[in-house]
């Protein structure tokens, strides 16, 4: 029985115009997106290769024992486009192309949407742009007159009055529907695959292929959703126009507006510092210390000529050594003491950062949308958790090089010598960055995919229900 | 005769559910976007206030008798933040926060959405978001029936039969259904504006008033012509439901697809060489004008 009728629905759908607009957008769009990124990858690629291979033939010495201004960027931590961004390019664009190693801290380099700014007006065209916008819309459009239109025609009456259970009745018009929407699906996007994989693009790499799987269940699951939403809102309406109205305005809000309301709402409830105010207490917090140290060094050089005579042109070389020796513990002490302050304040000010993006983001969670945004930037290492190993493969090579270099600089020297071959260091170049495995990866978006399963569940659940209930 | 018409068409869309839908997004989403970008745009003013204030404090005095190291900012250009971003940000977050000069040329400072990068990922909500994309879409849902939901019943038959013209039959569903449209519209702007003043936004100055009041004709001009979309559809096609995927569809292609196919299309059609090339292509002359000084010297 449910066969026949599950058969009865595909015939239905294949013969209706939403099924031409869903072949259209399928066999032009997703193809057409693949390609397309996969070329603006590799030109990315070559970008990134190019940058490593000046930064390697620029490779820098500095001597410790020479001043070096705070601001100078020593070295760079580039980012490496991942091929994944292909499917999502998520932060990709957004993440700053280096990380600038200065005595001051990290700097940040322009993102690569600074150079094209004009396209992001417009926005990204990706595989997720496609399932998360285009394909929600044309599951709700294949979903909305699923019992309101049967009912507005009157068969729906015809057809119950049959020994035809009701559950029977709308499991064949939920599979039915969605086994004509998600075949065209897959096989458009199998084609797609085809066409990067003859472009070049190593989808068999054991990285690669399981996380593309994983994209294509999670979409497959983020349809599933808006099928039940389409189908909860048919239940409870007997017009299939009045349901298509009510289904738009859902999909504007769940999709178009909530998603980006979060973040908004995040900074109002939960306001941060700005970074300048964070910039301008530790400016003070040196200048303070400065101050208390060269009252310190005054002490010092005050103690250390109080019993001696004033030295000769030739003594004086050695004697500027000996205060720059005695001077030293206590330009060490205050260093760690500023360091400490400074590290105290830029915690501050990362957890007040971090409560308010974790914020915005259980809010932005109302909505399927977000959280497959979530789960594919994730799989796709273009997401949050790509943003943070970023900026701490940054730290950790900033660390290394305080350890190796800039906590050897001596600033307050009254006196330069230097060995040409023994003092220089040579700065280190990064290591590259660590991908996540992928049950990292699933153990990090487990809310969200179990968000997108309780949103299938609950939201079907809610549809049965109501058709159980509702009098025909 | 028109004036009837357009009355009824007018009583028509008031009563239908797509007038609640339209109330609802009005009401709800312009106050709100305006008023949250207005905060938006006050923290952003602070930001740029202190940074201001930073470079005042930190600025540097150059002796051109001493070496300067090319790569060191001696002074920055910030972005200002302008008040018309609470109405649409553009580009506002994606441009460097600053322009540092050093002897090298210009550096960029990180853009504002490096920090906020994660909302990035979900996009931004600007009034100029909600007209070009959600109220484009009502815009549909007001017309894409105006002629094939009157054939689909029968009323177009029986209506034309009478002494009535058919360019005053189809202007009465156009002016009816765009007066509905816009009047919510622009109510709800207009209650926005209000908050915004109270906010304490500067309307009245003479370089913001006339823009938002262009900003507003450039709105209704944008929904008019989806308004002639959604009845162009209308005309084409007999029956309501064919009518409306189909505007779905042209909707989906003309405000997600095509504006973001251009410049990925461009990238393919007129490709450039990367900054790095460029710059590996003038390190050589660099280096040999540098051997030549050294020698001359």
């Amino acid at each position: 029985m449910l066969m026949t009728l599950i058969q009865k629905e595909i015939r239905h759908h294949l013969l209706s115009v939403r099924f031409v607009a869903l072949l259209l957008m399928c066999l032009l769009l997703i193809p057409l997106t693949l390609s397309i990124n996969y070329r603006h990858f590799r030109q990315n690629l070559v970008d990134y290769q190019e940058s490593v291979k000046l930064a390697q033939i620029e490779e820098k010495t500095v001597n410790p024992k020479m001043q070096l201004e705070p601001e100078i960027e020593v070295s760079k931590l580039f980012l490496k486009p991942t091929p994944l961004s292909v499917f999502a390019n998520g932060l990709e664009d957004a993440l700053p192309n280096h990380l600038g190693m200065t005595r001051n801290g990290i700097v940040y380099g322009a993102p690569a949407l600074v150079s094209d700014s004009l396209s992001y007006l417009f926005g990204h065209l990706d595989f997720l742009f496609l399932v998360g916008t285009v394909f929600s819309l044309l599951a709700l459009l294949f979903t909305f007159d699923a019992v309101a239109g049967e009912k507005e025609a009157g068969t729906l009456r015809i057809t119950l009055a049959n020994s035809l259970p009701r559950d029977l009745f709308l499991w064949s018009k939920l599979i039915g529907g969605y086994i004509v929407f998600v075949v065209p699906f897959l096989a458009s996007f199998l084609f797609g695959l085809l066409v990067l994989v003859w472009q070049g693009f190593p989808l068999g790499e054991p990285e690669i292929f399981p996380r593309v799987l994983g994209l294509t269940l999670a979409s497959l699951l983020y349809i599933a959703v808006f099928f039940a939403i389409g189908t909860v809102i048919s239940t409870y309406l007997d017009n299939s126009k009045t349901a298509l109205i009510i289904a738009f305005t859902v999909w504007v809000f769940a999709v178009l507006i909530t998603p980006r309301v979060g973040f908004i709402a995040a900074k109002a409830i939960a306001p941060t510092q700005t970074s300048q105010s964070v910039y301008l207490e530790k400016t003070a917090l040196r200048e303070n210390f400065n101050a208390e140290l060269e009252e310190r060094k005054k002490e010092i050089h005050q103690a250390f000529w109080k019993d001696r005579r004033q030295p000769s042109f030739e003594e004086q070389f050695t004697v500027g050594e000996e205060v720059d020796e005695q001077v030293k513990p206590l330009e060490e002490e205050f260093r760690q003491k500023f360091k400490e302050h400074a590290d105290k304040i830029d915690r501050n000010y990362q957890r007040e950062k971090k409560y308010q993006e974790q914020v915005g983001e259980t809010l932005s969670r109302i909505t399927p949308t977000s959280s497959l945004t979530y789960l594919a930037t994730n799989l796709m290492q273009t997401g949050k958790r790509k943003k943070s190993d970023y900026f701490q493969a940054g730290e950790r090579y900033h660390d290394a090089l305080h350890a190796d270099l800039f906590s050897k600089i001596v600033d307050h020297a009254s006196v330069r010598t230097f060995h040409l071959e023994r003092d220089i260091v040579k700065i280190t170049q990064p290591s590259s960055l660590e991908t996540p495995t992928l049950g990292e990866t699933f153990r990090q978006s487990a809310v969200d995919v179990l968000l997108l399963c309780f949103f299938a569940v609950a939201l079907t659940m809610v549809a049965f229900m109501k058709f159980f209930r509702s009098d025909i | 005769m028109l004036m009837t018409l357009i009355q009824k068409e007018m009583m028509h869309h008031i009563l239908s559910v797509r007038f609640v839908a339209l109330l609802l997004m009005c009401l709800l989403l312009v106050p709100l976007t305006l008023s949250i970008n207005h905060r938006n745009y006050r923290q952003n003013l602070v930001d740029y206030q202190e940074a201001v204030k930073l470079a005042n404090i930190e600025e540097t005095t150059v002796n051109l008798k001493m070496p300067l190291e090319p790569d060191l900012e001696v002074s920055k250009l910030i972005l200002k933040p302008t008040p018309l971003s609470v109405f649409a940000n553009g580009l506002a977050d994606a441009l460097p926060s600053y322009l540092g000069i050093t002897r090298n040329g210009i550096t960029q400072g990180p853009p504002a959405l490096v920090s906020a990068s994660l909302s990035y990922l979900l996009g931004h909500l600007d009034f100029l978001f909600i007209v070009g994309t959600v109220f484009s879409l009502l815009a549909l849902l007001f017309t894409f029936d105006a002629v094939a939901g009157e054939r689909e019943a029968g009323t177009l038959r029986i209506t034309l039969a009478n002494s009535l013209p058919r360019d005053i039959f189809l202007w009465s569903k156009l002016i009816g259904g765009y007066l509905v449209f816009v009047i919510p519209f622009l109510i709800s702007l207009l209650f926005g504006l209000l908050v915004l003043v109270w906010q304490g936004f500067p309307l009245g100055e003479p370089d913001i008033f006339p823009r938002v009041l262009m900003l507003t004709f450039a709105s209704l001009l944008y929904i008019a012509v989806f308004f002639a979309i959604g009845t162009v559809i209308s005309t084409y096609l007999d029956n309501s439901k064919t009518a409306l995927i189909v505007a779905f569809t042209v909707w989906v292609f003309a405000v997600l697809i095509t504006p973001r196919v251009g410049f990925l299309a461009a990238k393919i059609i007129a490709p450039t060489r990367t900054s790095q090339s460029v710059y590996m292509e003038k390190k050589p002359c660099e280096t040999i004008l540098m051997l030549n000084l050294k020698s001359k010297k």
